[in-house]
């Protein structure tokens, strides 16, 4: 009789399963190689010996992000201890960092979108406005794309993209749709990832990204931006890039089906079945509502995070949340993953390291400044492809304030360079949750999403490049110090 | 009599596998066992990939593991009637399940317990950028004794 071990017969060379189940632990033992190396080295010209120590613990993040050879969270507490181990800064500091405004931020903004989630709220939206708006094919794939980006300029992307796939599959699965065969299938998908992608730019709700920017920012130089004046700076970007999404769903999965009638009955039953809005919904869209006016109003004057933690404590005051309730929607592990990277950012930029790599990268690859925003831009977006859209920040936005420093631009700039197309990540399931959750339907295959995603992300970069350089200065965010 | 035992996954396109395993029922006049099995491991990876390197709150990631799996549920029931309904009417003796589980045990434990003289299974068709990218698994070939293993494309 067979039994457990005798029945999969691996036919696949010796050599290549070994080395299947090596690459992480040789991977890893690189690493620390490459950090003995770099630490062992003498200092270049320009470059401290705690700004080369540094440096050794930017070159193992980077690998480890990378690679992903440990979770993400894993390598920054791993940053957090090399930075005292190696004499970069004081242990003190390196844990301090932890306590970050910009930590604070996120996760206020993260507990938020929690009771939103919890409540049944953002469910109710959802299927309130693709009932109403979504009566033909065009019209619900539309109402998917915009409803996406609408959402995520209030909650991270991923959740907007979660919250919005059951919807969807039920949606494919009342129409008959086939995996892999169905262009509406596939563009319902991609609408939903694309759409959540696209709008979480637009806003610093919409991702950790840009607060994150913005802490690695205020930790070395002090800056920042407010969040208006952030809004306003991307809100434009949003708006080309939910055009050129359109046509890029238009050009590459043309509508095949004529009528979606099963599907408009099954959302009507949907918000039927949710009956009138409750007290619980009601209160947290007032609060939320009362947040976002005080981001706008006050948030410069008492602070970004300030305003969130106070939000979250009126929840809770109010018996609109509970600790056991909320702590399921949030991934705590972003403390970790965030206050490492913060950490990280601050060390190579206060010991020189960020300046000496821009100069042998970036710097030396520019000759203007736009050029540069163009060079940071397209990293960002080609990075952010095939690791996750943190580390991207947390990687660039270091060596980027030396790029700044070297032709004379405002550092608090170089947040909107970094954040923003670290966001714009269309072409892989890898690059971001939004497009794993998307490609996991079965409805798409890689060739879907690459060429397509390709073409959105070149035309990001274009869209980005051409704000940056003609519609930010209107705003007064010019690229060199007046 | 020998069956036939055709074990589906739940989100592939298999009509060259059903073909080929109502051919050789039909041939061999044999029963056909059609078997779709949920790879319950595949979820939990895929939400524990979600945790770890997208940061998505494990609910939020449980939630889109359930949505998935429901709907490979209701999928893979229609495909199964499908697959009953044309079994029925080339006059082959057809039962179908679905089961949550590892595909391999299911397929072992049929393959001992209902007189399989024949299984057959489904490689994944996988893009150069797909094998590049380390998407999806390889088929692994299974070796059930006495009985044959018939390894058929994914369309």
């Amino acid at each position: 009789m067979a039994t457990d071990t005798d029945f999969i017969v691996d036919t696949r060379p010796l050599w290549v399963i070994l080395l299947g189940r090596s690459v992480r632990p040789l991977l890893l033992l690189a690493t620390a190689g490459l950090y003995w190396l770099v630490v062992s080295l003498e200092p270049p010209a320009g470059l401290t010996p705690e700004g080369l120590r540094a440096l050794a613990t930017f070159v193992v993040c980077l690998v480890l992000w990378v690679s992903s050879a440990l979770p993400l969270m894993i390598t920054s507490l791993l940053a957090v201890i090399l930075l005292p181990l190696g004499g970069v800064m004081p242990a003190t500091d390196a844990y301090a960092l932890f306590g970050n405004e910009a930590m604070f931020f996120i996760l206020g903004v993260f507990i938020l979108a929690a009771c939103v989630m919890r409540s049944g709220l953002s469910t109710r939206i959802a299927l309130t406005i693709l009932h109403r708006f979504g009566h033909t094919p065009r019209g619900l794939l539309h109402s998917i794309f915009f409803l996406n980006a609408f959402m995520s300029f209030f909650m991270s992307v991923h959740a907007v993209a979660a919250l919005s796939f059951p919807i969807i599959v039920e949606i494919v699965g009342v129409l008959n749709l086939r995996p892999h065969r169905s262009n509406y299938g596939r563009a319902l998908f991609l609408a939903m990832a694309w759409g959540s992608t696209i709008g979480g730019v637009g806003t610093l709700l919409g991702g950790a990204r840009a607060p994150l920017a913005l802490g690695i920012l205020r930790g070395a130089t002090g800056e920042s931006f407010s969040f208006l004046e952030w809004a306003a700076a991307c809100l434009p970007i949003v708006a080309l890039m939910m055009l050129l999404g359109l046509a890029v769903l238009a050009l590459f999965f043309p509508i095949d089906i004529t009528s979606i009638r099963d599907a408009d009955e099954m959302l009507a039953e949907k918000q039927l079945a949710l009956g009138r809005m409750r007290y619980e919904e009601r209160a947290i869209a007032m609060v939320m509502f009362l947040t976002l006016l005080a981001w706008v109003f006050f948030g410069e004057s008492y602070g970004l995070a300030n305003i969130a933690i106070v939000a979250v404590i009126v929840l809770f005051a109010a018996g609109l949340a509970t600790w056991h309730s909320v702590e399921q929607y949030v991934n705590w592990g972003v403390i970790l993953m965030y206050g490492g990277a913060i950490a990280l950012g601050t060390a190579v930029n206060q010991t020189g390291a960020a300046l000496w790599l821009s100069q042998q990268t970036v710097s030396a690859w520019a000759s203007s400044p736009s050029a540069a925003v163009a060079i940071i831009s397209g990293m960002s977006i080609v990075l952010t492809e095939s690791m996750s859209n943190s580390a991207v920040v947390a990687l660039m936005m270091p060596v980027t304030l030396g790029v700044a420093a070297d032709f004379d631009m405002p550092l608090r700039i170089m947040a909107l360079v970094v954040a923003v197309p670290a966001g714009l990540a269309f072409a892989f399931p890898i690059g971001t949750p939004a497009n794993a959750i998307a490609f996991s339907s079965g409805y798409l295959r890689m060739r879907d999403i690459t060429l397509p995603g390709a073409v959105l992300a070149f035309g990001g970069w274009c869209i980005f490049n051409v704000v940056a350089n003609y519609y930010w200065p209107l705003l007064g965010i010019h690229m060199h110090v007046p | 009599m020998n069956n036939v035992l055709l074990l589906l996954p739940p989100d592939r396109q298999v009509t060259r596998a059903i073909e080929t395993a109502l051919d050789l029922a039909e041939k061999r006049q044999a029963g056909l066992i059609a078997a779709l099995v949920i790879d319950a491991d595949a979820a939990h990876r895929s939400s524990n990939q979600m945790v770890d390197e997208g940061l998505v709150a494990e609910k939020v990631a449980d939630q889109v593991s359930e949505a998935l799996a429901r709907e490979h549920r209701i999928r893979g029931q229609a495909l199964l009637n499908e697959i009953c309904q044309e079994t029925r009417a080339r006059g082959i003796e057809c039962r179908t399940l679905m089961e949550t589980g590892d595909p391999g045990a299911v397929c072992r434990r049929l393959v001992d317990t209902e007189n399989v003289g024949a299984a057959i299974l489904v490689a994944e068709k996988r893009s150069w950028l797909g094998r590049a990218l380390g998407l999806g698994q390889a088929l692994q070939p299974a070796a059930l004794g006495s009985c044959e293993v018939i390894v058929v494309n994914e369309d």
